[in-house]
């Protein structure tokens, strides 16, 4: 097989999943807003007690 | 390359096909059924002595004259982080290496049933001292708190084993690695890798304080123990063991939760930089447990803080590839819209249900973790009852709820029976039940924590002195979750005791998921554990060759032992 059919046959699989499927990722990183905010909610808390504190 | 993938390829569909035709073999199912027989004993035994501690600590029990409440924690804190953890791990990685490589070789079985009895031996003579209230030391043993010797006897027995057991799947692995040159071993397989690499890695730390330190000193042929030094090997061990069922219950997340909702692995090469990034840096995380201790410089701490942080990454990527494969799969179950597919999810079956919530508890208990490792921010939970609420995220929901969730697929696989429709359901309510419970009583801990209740500290009003009564009515609550956890206990051992012997007959999956059929490989590279334990060694090095030495040079007097019960 030549390197560009190879690629061409991806492209025209990846075209497939995307019609398909809709790959989108809008929910992931919608979650992984929800990751970070968590942390960041947590280190402040954390350091609000600590400011409070010393 | 685009060659060998396709070996590989036709290699796993053909493993599949022969362990479809052969089911398991039951001579490796044995020894895996034995392994989680002991674990959910140990659960058993580990939630009764918590809910005792929950109400003790809720001021409705007070404990008689004979039971001492540091005697109970030390059997909780060993039965559950070193018992029910271990030998699940085992019997799980040892199922699936047996399922994933076409069976365990004899010998390997044979090592396996040694590391078993020896494991055995060794937990008779923890258990014994520890009854007769001879070693209420908690499952941290620091010294200078000296127990019985024969507890010590009883740790490196435990540690003998362990090292069979890693011993076999060393074994098992080289040799499906000598019939299959050039392929990528089986994801769950690449696992088990890392976790047995990691156990033998931090069981050594263990294995020097015990053997070279502490039985000398409990059996009087020294004087003293360096305090310091002690500490730290115990925590290269004690942070590394909590990391390795962490990493087995995230192999669990990548490998099997995808397959039970119906899709695909998400990057099989992200998966194992993920597994070799958590085996290269985890043993330095120890560290991070004494922020706080004395005696060690602050450019070395500083050093360490990072180190600590380092682990979080993998986790970030785990969080990112998880809601990848779960959007992913919903929405080509017709989920729509940004978060659609979250209601796609199977969630009436216990095997996703249990993994998930551990999965969301992951991310306060990372978030927990993270903010800990700063050594201010630490200072203001350290050793409070924040940190009881922390590790009872990450193990108590995060690691057993994965554990759990295996159980009802892996149990019937072993013993050749089914997951009734009735079955499934008691496992949801249990689910239920333990999540309510354990958030209950971690939010309670948090919070009593972070109001300076201290950790590890029988009940006491503080002769009634106000600003402490305002605790009491967070440690009731953490009684009430305490109670409600005991239930759940009861209901997952019944479960687990009725799949293995008394559930219908029958054949169920063990769930592997595939990759994407157009994903590319991962480079070999991931394969050479050689270059990885080496790159892990010198990480290691640079950790803590500075800091021992400048203990042990600058030692302090050092101290003779001391029963402080
Ligand atoms: C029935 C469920 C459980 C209950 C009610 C429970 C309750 C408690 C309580 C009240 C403490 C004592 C806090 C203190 O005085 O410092 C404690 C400590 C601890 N628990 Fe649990 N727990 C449960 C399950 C687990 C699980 C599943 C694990 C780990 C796999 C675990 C690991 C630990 C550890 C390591 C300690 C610390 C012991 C020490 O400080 O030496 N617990 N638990
Ligand atoms: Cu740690």
């Amino acid at each position: 097989m030549k390197a560009s059919d190879h690629v061409q046959d991806e492209i025209n699989v990846e075209n497939e999943n995307t019609d398909k499927l809709a790959t989108s990722k809008l929910g992931t990183w919608i979650s992984v807003g929800v990751v970070a905010a968590v942390i960041l909610v947590t280190y402040f808390i954390i350091f609000g007690v600590y400011m409070d504190r010393v | 390359m685009d060659a060998a993938i396709e070996q590989n390829r036709r290699a796993a569909v053909l493993s599949e096909k022969k362990n479809k035709v052969l089911g398991v073999c039951l001579e490796d199912a044995r020894i895996s059924k034995s392994y989680l027989a002991v674990a959910f004993v140990a659960l058993l035994l580990g939630g009764l002595l918590g809910l005792l501690q929950g109400l003790n600590r809720a001021g409705v029990l007070e404990l008689p004259a004979w039971l001492n409440y540091y005697q109970i924690l030390t059997a909780h804190g060993l039965l559950l982080v070193v018992v029910l953890s271990a030998f699940f791990t085992i019997g799980y990685f040892y199922a699936g290496l047996s399922h994933t490589l076409g069976g365990l070789l004899p010998k390997v079985r044979k090592l396996a049933w040694i590391g078993f009895w020896t494991k055995m031996v060794g937990l008779v003579l923890v258990v014994v001292p520890v009854l007769m209230n001879e070693a209420s030391v908690m499952y941290t043993f620091y010294p200078p708190m000296a127990a019985h010797p024969v507890f010590y006897f009883g740790l490196v027995f435990v540690v003998l084993g362990i090292w069979m057991l890693a011993t076999g799947a060393f074994i098992n692995v080289a040799h499906w690695r000598k019939n299959h040159k050039g392929q990528h071993l089986p994801i769950l397989a690449f696992f088990a890798t890392g976790v047995f690499v990691l156990l033998v890695g931090a069981t050594a730390f263990v294995a020097v304080e015990v053997l070279f330190m502490i039985i000398p000193w409990s059996l009087g042929w020294v004087e003293t123990i360096n305090v310091m030094v002690a500490r730290t090997l115990f925590w290269a061990f004690g942070h590394t063991a909590v990391n390795i069922w962490y990493l087995t219950a995230v192999s669990a997340w990548y490998v099997i939760v995808p397959k039970i909702i119906g899709g695909t692995r998400w990057n099989d090469y992200l998966t194992r930089v993920v597994v070799i990034a958590l085996v290269i840096m985890n043993i330095t995380g120890g560290f991070h447990h004494q922020i706080v201790d004395p005696g060690i410089s602050l450019p070395i701490k500083f050093m360490h803080v990072f180190m600590s942080l380092a682990i979080g990454f993998p986790s970030l990527m785990t969080a990112y590839a998880m809601f990848r494969v779960f959007e992913r799969t919903g929405r080509r179950k017709g989920g729509k819209g940004a978060l659609g597919w979250f209601k796609k999810l199977p969630w009436g079956d216990v095997r996703f249900l249990s993994p998930f919530i551990a999965m969301a508890a992951f991310i306060p208990a990372g978030a927990g973790g993270i903010v800990q490792s700063t050594n201010q921010l630490d200072q203001v939970v350290h050793n409070t009852m924040w940190i009881v609420g922390h590790f009872h995220l990450t193990l108590g929901m995060s690691v057993v709820m994965t554990f759990f969730g295996i159980s009802y697929w892996l149990v019937p696989y072993l013993s050749k029976r089914v997951l009734t429709p009735q079955m499934n359901k008691l496992g949801v309510i249990q689910t239920i039940i333990w999540t309510v419970g354990m958030v209950i009583m971690a939010i309670s801990m948090h919070a009593a924590g972070l109001f300076g209740s201290p950790r590890r500290t029988s009940f006491t009003t503080y002769g009634d002195f106000a600003e402490t009564l305002g605790w009491n009515p967070l440690m009731t609550a953490v009684g009430i979750g305490a109670t409600l956890l005991l239930i759940a206990v009861i209901l997952q051992v019944h479960a687990v005791f009725n799949m293995m012997f008394f559930a219908p007959k029958g054949e169920v999956e063990f769930p592997i998921a595939e990759v994407e059929k157009n994903e590319t490989a991962a480079p070999y590279m991931t394969e050479r554990w050689g270059i990885w334990v080496v790159v892990m060694m010198i990480v290691i090095a640079m950790a803590y060759v500075l800091p021992l030495t400048d203990m042990i040079v600058n030692a302090p007097p050092g101290s003779p032992p001391f029963k402080t019960w």
